[in-house]
């Protein structure tokens, strides 16, 4: 529990869940609190104290999104717009920023949403511990708010609730003017604020050994060859320092200034660590077309936000200067995973595992592809259905591979089959594999055409499984 | 004079060219090998590098693809570097049969991406200099327009594409400017016992640019780790020389 000196009295500032589970509360006089709780543990607080630790919270951030910004006394914002897809959604994102955050010890509330206005009413007087609130959709989800959550003076709280306005939705709803003239023009600047329908831009936090560039433009741009012009600028300035410090950047942020005062951030990742300027070039100006430029862009700034040593070793720059291209290709993997996110470019790689379907693995390219080691002895197709089609097989062997089957609408007729291949359920994963096995079987139909099948089970014993058919590859 | 004219026209053709496309004139068409001997000598020499092609299947094959993506991967094989393989779905690749076909998974750059952003994203690859080909799983469909755009794209950098095109209902989709356009799928093995034996493949050129359709069935035998080791011997022996598969080598029945 902290407490700090009010002027009359001490009175409690902040309290843990076990204090408040006994009664205490923020604003209770110290000497209460101690009357509830006999072993209470008080420290005096300490306002710049806390303010800073925020700062450097704001400032570790960073790694989410190229904009955040400390909002006082308890909240952080973070501008994420063109983040989430490197995170593969913003669910997902949600998820990581609440994994890392409670892993650093913070008891969080997240709340993802339009506008920094309606993310911090929402946090705070969410009903949820974690919304996202849909675009389009901030005044549906804070009408039922009430009006502290706007970021008001008390007074202007007391006021309102006075006059019956206890929700935002009602203040929503309501003539302007005589609120104006009354509480003054704070309340429908945070209204608007909130709405969106003002902008309210964040002072981000730069931090100190940050490796920056910046350009102010004596005419706003607006256009595309413009923009370009301005990156190749900035990223030469970047990469020279880079390559002095003898660092590659693995995170860039391009930051653009709106004449409007709104600003756009641009985030672009690679894969190792890069000086090349013409690499950085090329997947920033991949990236220009999110950007908007409205009126005109006045200031661009690009900051290095993760940086890495490179290895400088004699073999690596012959690498990448020699004729395999291998640095090019890592340009074009970084560009691929800026555009379509970094999950979704990735090479098969194989797994040890009987079942085919687990027999490969998606991982990240790297400029070395890792050959297989393990040979197949067995013939797979080359593409897998997934998951497995059922199948009706009309008549079987006494062999048990099947004669006749029904699939795609045609009764086909086998003229020869190659099997049983049985493969067992791999018990050390689940208990439900325990008993479980798979017969595959390669047959011809009097086509020509060549269907893997299996049926669930050795076709003998019940607990194998049912003894349903499966098509899970062609030939 | 005769001569002489001809000598001019060839210049002013190379003239042409070299205004058409710049980068190519001189430039002489290297060919990808199929490692289909038959297939090989008829092109002169392979698929050519370069271009796109485009590839249909047949029967139950028309929307999975398993055999016209094993005929890719078999050309794949002959040829170096690296290959990004592009699909708008879940790509559903098996490593163990790539390797199978010859060619190392480690080799390919997988990518999926958004059903929109396909086709952009595919011409965008193909103008990269530094990989061998783009597979595409294309799923939408192709106006002349995209494919005139992706042809030039793999011009410019000699990129070779191939477009997987799936046919759920079973139509031939409309004509496109892609160098040529294969249909492959299964021909009616010739043996009657009730054995798995060589497999038989039907490979159909139903366009070409600088050629005439044409039809080939090859046997190959099944259940070894590089089938077409052994494809010649069989190619025209056993299965070349039985009376149905010899029709369809006239190329006749190729539309």
């Amino acid at each position: 529990m902290l407490h700090e000196h009010d002027g009359r009295r001490p009175v409690v500032i902040a309290a843990d869940v076990m204090a408040r589970q006994s009664g205490v509360r923020p604003g209770m006089a110290l000497a209460h609190a101690r009357s509830l709780i006999a072993d209470l543990a008080a420290f005096e607080g300490n306002r710049e104290a806390d303010e800073a630790a925020l700062e450097r919270l704001a400032a570790w951030c960073l790694w989410l999104c190229p904009l955040t910004s400390a909002d006082p006394p308890d909240g952080v914002w973070c501008d994420t717009s063109g983040c989430a897809h490197l995170y593969g959604g913003e669910d997902a994102m949600l998820a990581v920023v609440r994994e890392r955050l409670e892993a650093l010890g913070y008891h969080i509330r997240l709340a993802l949403a339009d506008t920094p206005g309606a993310a911090h009413a929402l946090a705070r007087f969410g009903r949820e511990r974690d919304t996202l609130v849909p675009s389009r959709g901030t005044a549906a989800a804070l009408d039922p708010l009430p009006v502290a959550a706007l970021r008001l003076p008390a007074e202007t709280c007391e006021g309102l609730i006075r006059l019956g306005f206890t929700r935002i939705g009602d203040l929503r709803r309501t003539a302007r003017a005589p609120l104006t003239r009354r509480f003054g023009d704070l309340l429908m600047h945070r209204l608007d604020e909130a709405l969106g329908v003002r902008p309210e831009p964040i002072r981000p936090v730069i931090p100190l050994d940050a490796i920056r560039a910046q350009r102010q433009m004596v005419e706003p741009i607006g256009t595309a060859e413009a923009l370009a012009v301005v990156i190749g600028e900035l990223v030469d300035e970047i990469s020279e320092i880079l390559r002095q410090r003898g660092q590659g950047a693995r995170q860039l942020d391009l930051v653009c200034e709106r004449v409007d005062g709104t600003l756009q951030p641009v985030r672009v990742g690679t894969a190792s660590p890069v000086d090349q300027p013409a690499h950085l070039r090329r997947l920033l100006q991949e990236r220009l077309a999110v950007i908007e430029p409205g009126f005109g862009i006045e200031v661009m700034t690009l900051t290095v936000s993760h940086h890495e040593a490179r290895q400088t070793t004699g073999d690596q720059s012959v690498l990448e200067r020699g004729q395999d291209g291998s640095g090019d290709l890592a340009c074009l993997v970084d560009r691929l995973c800026n555009r379509v996110g970094a999950s979704r470019v990735f090479r098969l790689t194989p797994r040890a595992s009987q079942i085919p379907e687990r027999a490969q693995a998606q991982s990240p390219v790297t400029q070395d592809a890792v050959e297989p080691t393990s040979t197949f002895s067995f013939v797979r197709p080359i593409r897998l259905l997934d998951p497995p089609k059922p199948l009706r097989v009309e008549a079987e062997a006494e062999s048990g591979a099947p004669q006749r089957f029904v699939w795609d609408g045609r009764t086909h007729r086998v003229r020869g089959a190659d099997g049983p291949e049985r493969i067992q359920g791999e018990w050390w994963l689940s208990d439900s594999e325990f008993h479980a096995a798979r017969d595959y079987w390669i047959t011809e139909t009097e086509d020509g055409e060549r269907f893997w099948l299996y049926r669930q089970g050795d076709g003998t014993h019940s607990w194998t499984g049912d003894g349903a058919w499966f098509l899970h590859g062609l030939f | 004079m005769a001569r002489r004219t001809a000598d001019t026209l060839a210049l002013l053709r190379d003239e042409i060219r070299r205004m058409e496309r710049h980068h190519a004139a001189t430039e002489v068409v290297t060919r990808l090998p199929t490692g289909f001997t038959a297939l090989d000598d008829r092109l002169g020499g392979g698929l050519s590098r370069g271009r796109v092609h485009e590839f249909l299947g047949t029967g139950c094959d028309r929307a999975l693809l398993a055999r016209p993506t094993r005929f890719v991967a078999h050309v794949l094989a002959r040829t170096p570097g690296q290959v990004v393989w592009l699909a708008a779905h879940h790509l559903n690749l098996h490593a163990a049969g790539l390797q199978g076909a010859g060619l190392a998974p480690g080799r390919l750059i997988c990518v999926q991406s958004e059903t929109r952003d396909l086709l952009p994203l595919c011409e965008d690859i193909l103008r990269e200099r530094r990989i061998a080909a783009l597979v595409c799983d294309l799923c939408v469909p192709l106006s002349l327009t995209a494919s005139r755009r992706l042809q030039l794209a793999a011009e410019s950098s000699g990129t070779t594409g191939f477009l997987l095109r799936p046919a759920p209902n079973g139509a031939i989709p409309p004509p496109s400017a892609c160098e040529t356009r294969w249909r492959i799928g299964a021909a009616r093995p010739v043996s009657l016992n009730s054995v798995i034996g060589p497999e038989h493949w039907r490979i159909e050129l139903l366009r070409s640019r600088d050629g005439r359709p044409f039809t080939w069935t090859y046997g190959l035998p099944g259940h070894a780790t590089d089938p077409l080791d052994l494809v010649s011997p069989v190619a025209h022996g056993s299965v070349a020389a039985s009376p149905p598969a010899g029709d369809h080598r006239d190329g006749a029945c190729a539309a």
